[in-house]
């Protein structure tokens, strides 16, 4: 009975990362497309001084363009990243290259760090990509409670720094304060929570922030032979499946 | 008529330049900040006839930032833009005294003719 609580307990989590997710994308998304919607009315607004040969407005165009360009493609990055988030809802995987999982969650936890006033820093090396045998969608979900859990106790510095370290036996991600952690009322619970995710996630909690060095994540590497199907969502790599980091 | 003194605050840089610049080109004497922060210190330098003020932005968000502005300019005119389109944020919102409280997105038309009302002390629309 009571593993059955966890597992629900587990699965009312996952809902509800998934649900935040995708409202804090969406108001991204709507944020890019305010904006684009913005300067095309100034296209509008300038347009008839540059068909009249202003070289101001002929040279603002050309800006104007480059800006609208942007946010399209914030928006593309966004909707790229969502789709392989909810494709990571599949379950275990063999083969999952831990530094795009890393990478998404810390895309999605950006908006979460920016309206607290914090600063994330990522530490993902670049280099030979590590497949981890694990849950995708419950690491990304461990990362944002960890990212959750620091916001909470963060001092004066407001910066937060993810790191990805290979080991002998697998990848360590480390998510850590520049500031002495301050144990508050909701870490308890969001300590647990950590604890059962990333177990779930088929991996090991290593450190907590109370010990002082932050949160260490141990995912093991694959240990058995991959087939295609294994490997995250059956994609070649190089083929755009990870995301920037703002 | 004199100018209309338009602060536009919103966490969104690039959007608070752009409305700032169409506003400009429309004749209205439009500043842009990008927090609430901000635009409670620009509110004490200089006068505004209405203040346009996300709801959401790290730090104090809008609903803050109309309760302080209306502790220190009661007859300073606000109007509140969201994204979210909260109705409890609605409610909170006029009942802290803004004058009207609109969804992302809103036609820049359809806002002047809204700042103008504020201005001259109508009924919202």
């Amino acid at each position: 009975m009571a593993e059955t609580l966890s597992e629900n307990h587990i699965c009312e989590q996952e809902v509800l990362y998934f649900s935040r997710v995708l409202s804090g994308q969406c108001h991204e998304m709507a944020n890019a497309l305010n904006i684009a919607r913005e300067l095309c009315g100034l296209h509008e607004d300038i347009f008839p001084r540059a068909r009249e040969g202003h070289a101001d407005a002929v040279e603002k165009l050309g800006s104007l363009a480059h800006r609208m360009q942007t946010q399209i493609d914030r928006c593309h990055a966004i909707v790229r990243t969502l789709g392989h988030f909810a494709h990571s809802a599949d379950g275990t995987r063999l083969g999952c290259d831990v530094r795009e999982i890393v990478e998404r969650a810390l895309f999605f936890a950006a908006r979460q760090v920016r309206l607290r006033q914090a600063e994330l820093q990522a530490v993902v090396p670049a280099g030979d990509v590590q497949l981890v045998e694990c849950n995708p969608f419950l690491l990304q979900q461990a990362i944002h409670a960890g990212t959750e859990l620091l916001l909470e106790g963060i001092g004066q510095s407001r910066r937060i720094t993810v790191g990805l370290t290979p080991e002998t036996a697998g990848a360590v991600v480390t998510l850590a304060s520049a500031d002495p952690f301050v144990c508050n009322d909701a870490a308890p619970a969001l300590l647990a929570e950590i604890t059962a995710t990333v177990q779930a996630a088929g991996g090991e909690l290593r450190e907590t922030p109370e010990s002082g060095g932050g949160l260490k994540f141990f995912i093991p590497y694959c240990r058995r032979g991959l087939t295609s199907a294994d490997s995250e969502l059956g994609i070649p790599k190089g083929t755009g499946g990870g995301c920037d980091v703002s | 008529m004199a100018t209309l003194r338009v602060l536009f605050v919103d966490d969104e840089e690039e959007l608070v330049s752009t409305v700032v610049e169409r506003l400009e080109l429309r004749g209205i004497a439009a500043t842009g900040v990008v927090s609430g922060e901000e635009a409670l210190t620009r509110i004490e330098e200089q006068p505004f006839d209405v203040v346009v003020l996300d709801v959401r932005m790290p730090g104090l968000g809008g609903l803050e930032v109309i309760k302080r502005i209306k502790q220190s300019h009661p007859d300073l005119q606000v109007l509140l833009l969201s994204g979210h389109g909260a109705k409890e944020d609605a409610t909170t919102g006029l009942r802290l005294g803004a004058f009207d409280y609109l969804q992302k997105p809103v036609d820049l038309e359809d806002l002047i003719a809204i700042l103008h009302r504020a201005v001259a002390g109508g009924k919202r629309g």
